[in-house]
C-alpha cells in the first residue's frame, strides 16, 4: 500500500492567553490538542465540529498558515515542519486552501485574471507565455467563462465568487486542498451547485481534499471519511457510511440527532441528546473533555481522558475516544 | 496591465474636478518652468523708479518694494515652491508609507522599535530642529524639500501602519500568503493598493504643508534666500503691507491656494480611480 | 391575530427602486405558527422589519396593511406604534452577539421594556426578569440579572433575547433566523425552548428562516419568499410531500439527506439569486427554472390557490406536482425535472 498523501501525528495549537500591560502568560487555549489522522491520494476526509472545535484552526495548522505549537504535519512524506522559509513556500504549490468568506477572501483591487495567474507566477508553473490560456481554461473548468478574467470581484455574485476561488486554489497545481467552510456563506440553492463543482474537480483531477464543514449532510455527500472534533480532540473517526450510520461516540449520536431533516414527521426530538453549553476553551474539563455535557458520563469520564481506538464489533476503519463504547454500541 | 491602465484612465475622467484640477497643475507647472521664457522682466531685476505699483498694463500683477514685476517673481517663485511642495511631500508620503506597512505588517519587536522611533520623531520640535538643519545646508530648493520631507512622515506611518495592521488580518491576504507569495509581495501587490486612501490623503495634505513650512522658514531668515523668489518668501515679505498694496499678498497667496486646492482635488480623483469598485460620482 | 395585507416595502437607490418586498399577503391565527421562507434577497427579512415599523432608510413601507388584533400598526403614529412594539408583538433578531447593548446589564435590558409597557415598579419588574430567565432556562437565574451580556454565550444570549421577546407576553412572536449563528446542538435547544414556550403562552409565531428543514418540524404553515413575492405557501406536510413551486422544489431536491442512500450527484438550482435593481420581465425565477416557457417569460404569476390551504404562483405548478410525487429522495419521484437551458450563468 502507498504512503498516505497526507499524515496528521498529534498536532497541537495552543493559543497563549495574556493579562496585563505586560503580557504574561497566563494559561492557553488548547485549540488543536492532538490531533492525528490520514488522508490517502484522491480521498476525502471530512471534519466536523462545531464553533470552539478547532476544526479550521487543524485545517489552517496543515497548511502552516498557522504556526502549530506540537505535532507533526508530513505531505507526500515531507515534514512541513523541517522545511526553511523558502522551501516551504515552494511546497504551497502543493496544497491549496479554499476559504470561506468569498467576499473577503478575494483581493478588490485585482483583476480575476491577475489573481488566478499569481500561482501559476509565484511558482513557475508553465511557459510565461501560456499562462493567460491557462488562466482562460481554469475559469471555465470552475464554471466561469474565459472573458470573466479582465473584471473585478466586486462584479461577481457570492457562488462566482467562491468559484474563482477555487481556480485560484486550483492555479497552481495542487495535489491537497483544503476546503474551509466553502459553502456556509453561501446561499442554499448555490450550495449544492458548488458542491457538484468540487465533486467533478475531485473526480477530473485526481484531488484530495480535506473538507472542514459544520454541515453535516453536505459532508456525508461529498466525503469518504469523516472525523469528528470536539473542543481540541478528535472523538470519532471513520468511513461515512459507518459513521453516520451506527456513530459510536455520543457526541457524533448527538450531532446527528440535532441535524434538521426536512420531513414534517421528523421533528427535532424533544429530549435533548446533549445538556448544556460547550465549555470555555481555554478552560477545557479534565478527562473526556465531553463529560460535561454527556448522558453517559460515569466517574472514570471525569479523570481519564480516553484514547482514540477501534471498538470490538464495529467496521475496522471506525475508532473512538471513549470509555464507554463498547457498551454503547449495543443501544 | 494594460486594461487595468485603461479602467483607471476611465475611473479618473469621470471626475471632472479632478480632471480639471490636473490640468491647471500642469498649466501652472509648465508656465513656472518656463519662467526664463515667459516672464516680462528678468526676476531680480530692481527698477527703483516704479516701486510699489498696483497691477497695470506694463506689470500685470503690480510691482515690489524693489520695483521688481511681480509676475515674474511669481512664475519664478512657483518652480521652487512646487517643486519643494511635491518633493516634500513624494518624500514624505513614501518615508512614513514604508515605516507604517513594515511597522504594521511584521508587528512584534521591528513594530515597536519603528512606533518609538517614530514617536520621538513626533516630539521633536519642528521649526528649531529645521533651524538647526537648514542653518547647515545650502539654502537651495532640493535639500529644503528634504528637510520638510524628513520631518512630515510621522503622521503618515501611523495612519498607513493602521490600515496594514487591519488588512493583515483579512482573509485575501490570508490567501496570499498560502499561494506563497513572498512577505514583499504581499506588501506590495495586496495591502499597499488597498491602503491607498489614506495615503493619497496624506500626500496631498503634506503638498500644502510644505509650502507653508517653507514660507515660515523664509520668514525666519532661513530656507532659500533673496534674491530668489519663492511663493513663500513673497508672502512674508509682504505681510506689513496687506492692507495698503493687496496686490503683494493676493497674487503670492493665491497661487498657494490654487496649487493646494488642485492637488485636493486631484487627490480625490485619484483615490476613487484606483478603487475598481467605487461608483460615487463627484 | 395578525393580518397581512400586500405589504411592500421599497428601496430608493441611486441604482434604481429595489422591491425588496413586493406585495405579500399572509395570515396568522392566535396559537399558530407559520415559517417565512427565502434566500438572500427574497425580502423576508425586510418584510419582518416592515410589520413593526423598523425599515432603515432608504427603505420606505410603499402600501400594504399589517392588522394587529383588527388595528392597523402601520397606519399608527410612531407612538402608538412603540406602544405595540414589545407589547402586542416582539421580535427576536438574527445575532445575538449585536442585538443586546453591551454595555446594560441584562437585568437593565429586560426590565426597561417591563416598566415601559406594562408600568411595573422596579422591584416587580425584577421578579419577573428572574421569573423569564428562568423560563428560557438559564441556570442560576437569581444572580445573573446583574451580568453583562459577554458574560453569557451565543446560546445564552439568544434565550436573553427570547426572554425579554415574551416579557411582555406578546400575542405575536417575530424570530428572524434566530438560530442561523449557533450551533446545530443550540440551534436544538432552542427550537425545542420556542416550541415549549408556544404551547404554553399559545403565541403566534411567525419564524424567518433560509432553512427548510428547521421548519418541516418546527411550523404548522409554510410560506417560501423569491424576489420580494410569496411563491407559494401551504400547510407544512403538503409542501413537502408535493411543492407545487419550481423554486421550492428544487430546494428540496437541492438537500442532500443524512441518512438514506447517497446521491450520485446533488440536484442544484442553476444561475444565481435575481438582482432586485433590475428584475426581468415575467417570471423572477424564470431563468433558472427548467420549467420555463415562453409566458412565464412575459407575465408575472400571481398567487392561485391550489386547494383551500394552499396556493403558488406559477403558471406551470401542475407539471411540477405531478413531477415530484415524494419528499426529496424518497420513492415517488417520478421524472427528474428539467434543466435549465443555457448552462449554468447568464
Amino acid at each position: 500500500m502507498t504512503a498516505p498523501l497526507l499524515e496528521v501525528s498529534d498536532l497541537r495549537v495552543h493559543f497563549p492567553v495574556t493579562r496585563g500591560a505586560w503580557r504574561r502568560s497566563v494559561g492557553a487555549v488548547r485549540a488543536v490538542d492532538g490531533v492525528s489522522f490520514e488522508i490517502r491520494a484522491g480521498r476525502t476526509l471530512g471534519l466536523v465540529g462545531e464553533s470552539g472545535s478547532g476544526k479550521s484552526t487543524t485545517g489552517r495548522a496543515i497548511l502552516r498558515l498557522l504556526r502549530p505549537t506540537g505535532g507533526r504535519v508530513r505531505l507526500a512524506g515531507t515534514d512541513l515542519g523541517a522545511l526553511s522559509a523558502a522551501e516551504l513556500r515552494r511546497a504551497r504549490q502543493h496544497m491549496q486552501m479554499i476559504f470561506q468568506d468569498p467576499y473577503a477572501s478575494l483581493n478588490p483591487r485585482l483583476t480575476v485574471g491577475a489573481m488566478i495567474r499569481e500561482p501559476m507566477d509565484l511558482h513557475g508553473v508553465g511557459e510565461r507565455a501560456e499562462r493567460p490560456r491557462r488562466v482562460a481554461e481554469l475559469l471555465e473548468r470552475v464554471g466561469l467563462r474565459a472573458e470573466h478574467a479582465r473584471r473585478h470581484p466586486h462584479e461577481f455574485s457570492g457562488g462566482q465568487r467562491q468559484r474563482i476561488g477555487i481556480a485560484r486554489a486550483l492555479a497552481s497545481g495542487p495535489r491537497l486542498i483544503v476546503a474551509d467552510e466553502p459553502i456556509s456563506s453561501l446561499d442554499v440553492s448555490i450550495q449544492a451547485q458548488i458542491v457538484n463543482l468540487l465533486a467533478d474537480l475531485k473526480e477530473a483531477l485526481g484531488l484530495t481534499y480535506l473538507f472542514i464543514a459544520h454541515d453535516l449532510s453536505m459532508v456525508r455527500y461529498l466525503s469518504d471519511r469523516v472525523a469528528v472534533m470536539y473542543l481540541g480532540r478528535l472523538v470519532e473517526i471513520g468511513d461515512v457510511g459507518d459513521v453516520f450510520e451506527r456513530p459510536l461516540h455520543p457526541y457524533t449520536r448527538a450531532l446527528l440527532a440535532s441535524v434538521p431533516v426536512p420531513d414534517p414527521d421528523r421533528p427535532i426530538p424533544p429530549e435533548a441528546p446533549v445538556r448544556g453549553e460547550p465549555p470555555d476553551p481555554a478552560e477545557p474539563p479534565a478527562g473526556c473533555r465531553f463529560h460535561t455535557r454527556c448522558p453517559f458520563a460515569e466517574e472514570r469520564c471525569r479523570i481519564r481522558a480516553p484514547e482514540l481506538a477501534a471498538v470490538e464489533g464495529a467496521a475496522p476503519g471506525q475508532a473512538v475516544a471513549c470509555h464507554r463504547a463498547e457498551e454503547l454500541r449495543a443501544c | 496591465m494594460s486594461e487595468r491602465g485603461a479602467g483607471f484612465g476611465a475611473r479618473l475622467a469621470r471626475h471632472r474636478l479632478a480632471v480639471v484640477s490636473l490640468g491647471v497643475l500642469i498649466v501652472l507647472a509648465a508656465a513656472c518652468a518656463a519662467a526664463p521664457l515667459l516672464a516680462p522682466y528678468p526676476f531680480d531685476a530692481i527698477d527703483l523708479a516704479h516701486i510699489r505699483q498696483p497691477p497695470s498694463l506694463h506689470h500685470l500683477m503690480g510691482t515690489d518694494d524693489l520695483g521688481r514685476d511681480l509676475l515674474t517673481r511669481v512664475l519664478y517663485g512657483g518652480r521652487v515652491s512646487i517643486l519643494i511642495g511635491v518633493l516634500a511631500a513624494l518624500l514624505g508620503t513614501g518615508l512614513g508609507s514604508l515605516v507604517g506597512s513594515l511597522a504594521g505588517y511584521f508587528g512584534g519587536r521591528l513594530d515597536n522599535a519603528l512606533m518609538r522611533l517614530t514617536d520621538v520623531a513626533y516630539s521633536i520640535p519642528t521649526l528649531p530642529l529645521l533651524i538647526v538643519l537648514a542653518s547647515y545646508t545650502r539654502a537651495t530648493a532640493v535639500p529644503m524639500a528634504l528637510i520638510i520631507g524628513l520631518l512630515s512622515w510621522m503622521a503618515t506611518a501611523r495612519v498607513v501602519r493602521g490600515e496594514v495592521l487591519a488588512l493583515r488580518e483579512t482573509a485575501f491576504v490570508e490567501a496570499a500568503r498560502g499561494i506563497g507569495a513572498t512577505h514583499g509581495r504581499i506588501i506590495v501587490r495586496h495591502v499597499l493598493p488597498n491602503s491607498v486612501g489614506p495615503i493619497v490623503v496624506g500626500a496631498t495634505l503634506a503638498v500644502g504643508n510644505a509650502i507653508i513650512i517653507e514660507s515660515s522658514l523664509s520668514f525666519l531668515g532661513l530656507g532659500v534666500q533673496p534674491p530668489t523668489p519663492t511663493w513663500g518668501n513673497m508672502l512674508m515679505d509682504a505681510q506689513s503691507t496687506m492692507a495698503t498694496k493687496p496686490w503683494l499678498t493676493v497674487f503670492p497667496g493665491a497661487a498657494i491656494l490654487i496649487v493646494v486646492l488642485a492637488v485636493n482635488f486631484l487627490g480625490d480623483g485619484l483615490q476613487d480611480a484606483m478603487d475598481p469598485s467605487a461608483r460615487r460620482e463627484p | 391575530m395578525l393580518e397581512v395585507r400586500d405589504l411592500a416595502t421599497a428601496f430608493h437607490t441611486r441604482r434604481g427602486v429595489v422591491r425588496a418586498v413586493d406585495g405579500i399577503s399572509y395570515t396568522l391565527r392566535r396559537g399558530e405558527s407559520l415559517g417565512l421562507v427565502g434566500e438572500s434577497g427574497s425580502g423576508k427579512s425586510v418584510s419582518a422589519l416592515s410589520l413593526l415599523g423598523l425599515v432603515p432608510p432608504p427603505g420606505r413601507v410603499e402600501r400594504g396593511r399589517v392588522l394587529l388584533r383588527g388595528r392597523d400598526v402601520l397606519a399608527m403614529s410612531a407612538r402608538a406604534r412603540r406602544a405595540v412594539r414589545g407589547r402586542d408583538i416582539a421580535m427576536v433578531f438574527q445575532d445575538p452577539m449585536t442585538s443586546l447593548n453591551p454595555v446594560l446589564t441584562i437585568g437593565r435590558q429586560l426590565t426597561e421594556g417591563l416598566r415601559r409597557h406594562l408600568g411595573m415598579d422596579a422591584a416587580g419588574a425584577r421578579r419577573r426578569a428572574q421569573e423569564l430567565l428562568d423560563m428560557v432556562g438559564i441556570p442560576g437565574a437569581h444572580g445573573r440579572l446583574d451580568d453583562y451580556p459577554h458574560h453569557f454565550s451565543g446560546g445564552q444570549r439568544q434565550r436573553i433575547m427570547i426572554a425579554m421577546a415574551l416579557a411582555c407576553e406578546p400575542a405575536v412572536l417575530v424570530a428572524d433566523e434566530p438560530t442561523t449563528a449557533l450551533d446545530v446542538t443550540i440551534q436544538a435547544q432552542i427550537v425545542r425552548l420556542v416550541k415549549e414556550l408556544q404551547a404554553r403562552l399559545g403565541m403566534a409565531i411567525l419564524w424567518i428562516t433560509h432553512d427548510l428543514a428547521l421548519v418541516a418540524g418546527l411550523v404548522d404553515r409554510v410560506a417560501v419568499m423569491y424576489a420580494g413575492r410569496i411563491v407559494e405557501h401551504a400547510r407544512v406536510r403538503e409542501l413537502y410531500a408535493r411543492p407545487r413551486h419550481p423554486y421550492t422544489a428544487g430546494l428540496l431536491r437541492s438537500m442532500p439527506a443524512a441518512s438514506g442512500p447517497r446521491p450520485r450527484r446533488l440536484h442544484s438550482i442553476a444561475g444565481q439569486p435575481p438582482d432586485l435593481a433590475a428584475l426581468p420581465p415575467g417570471c423572477p425565477f424564470a431563468p433558472r427554472c427548467g420549467y420555463a416557457a415562453e409566458e412565464c417569460r412575459r407575465t408575472r404569476p400571481e398567487l392561485t390557490p391550489t386547494s383551500p390551504d394552499a396556493a403558488v404562483a406559477c403558471l406551470r405548478w401542475r407539471e411540477v406536482a405531478d413531477d415530484v410525487g415524494g419528499a426529496a429522495g424518497a420513492p415517488g419521484v417520478r421524472r427528474p425535472p428539467p434543466t435549465a437551458g443555457g448552462g449554468e450563468f447568464p
